[in-house]
């Protein structure tokens, strides 16, 4: 019986199967426990949802986009105003003789 | 072509911690990117109108939306009335350099101090009579409207009764 027994177990052959987002299901665990902790503000809640890294690309080109086009925006319509306002005196200055001088 | 399951990998492979760091220096390098490519585009125009040397008449042909039989007779007029503005800088000059000079040699008001001081006013009284006709010459190519904002602008901008008498000398010394 224990010889059979013996058979039995040495011809068991165990063959794991690890899931594919094991790793990703592991993180998440750990960022979950995290949340707990008073690093969790700085780090924890960026990690929730897991972005998968072509995800975090996609993120921050798109808010770095709107970041920067959103700034872009504001700073080219106040550099626009002073150049047209600097127009409109060089345009005062080429036909008013007292502010001539400051072009010759 | 990428393998899916190298690139999950080194998905995987970044601790969240730098995930956020990575994100912010991504962020940040994205929007320096697309701030200065922006404001290079959109400024460009006004940049290079502003560089242009006649910028100024550019300026006055959007501004006051002239068509382009306007803006030409205007072009004309303004290069008619360049000599005489120049000649008008040198009176200016010549008239308030000599009353400067007087008013530093005098004690008192001299007969020459006081000729000197009438020259400036006239020369100044001829200066203004003939910008403001420059300036009439020039509204009266415009549609009405936009005849009426220009003389408004230039009343602020250029007939300014509170104008000293020693623009000219400062503008010199400046």
């Amino acid at each position: 019986m224990d010889d059979e027994l013996k058979k039995e177990l040495a011809s068991w052959k165990v063959q794991p199967q690890i899931p594919p987002d094991f790793q990703r299901s592991v993180w998440t665990r750990i960022s979950l426990r995290e949340l707990g902790s008073p690093k969790a503000w700085l780090f924890g809640i960026w990690t929730i949802p897991q972005f998968s890294l072509p995800q975090l690309v996609a993120f921050a080109i798109l808010l770095g986009a709107l970041a920067g086009t959103g700034l872009g925006f504001v700073e080219s319509s106040q550099a626009n105003t002073k150049n047209w306002k600097t127009l409109e005196s060089k345009y005062v200055q080429s036909i008013n003789p007292y502010e001539h001088f400051r072009i010759y | 072509m990428s393998n899916p399951s190298i690139r999950t990998n080194i998905s995987e492979s970044i601790k969240p911690e730098f995930r956020l760091i990575l994100m912010v220096l991504g962020v940040l390098a994205v929007g320096t990117i697309a701030f200065y490519a922006y404001h290079f585009i959109a400024t460009r125009e006004l940049r290079k109108m502003v560089a242009t040397p006649n910028g100024e008449m550019e300026w006055l042909r959007q501004e006051f939306h002239l068509s382009d039989s306007q803006f030409k007779r205007i072009v004309e007029l303004h290069a008619d009335y360049v000599p005489v503005c120049n000649e008008m800088c040198r009176r200016i000059s010549e008239a308030n350099e000599k009353l400067d000079r007087l008013i530093s040699n005098n004690k008192e008001v001299t007969p020459e101090l006081q000729s000197a001081i009438q020259e400036a006013g006239v020369v100044q009284e001829d200066c203004r009579r003939h910008t403001l006709a420059h300036i009439y010459q020039i509204s009266a190519q415009m549609d009405p409207v936009e005849a009426e904002r220009y003389l408004r602008l230039m009343k602020s901008r250029v007939i300014r009764s509170d104008l000293a008498s020693d623009t000219a000398v400062r503008a010199t010394t400046e």
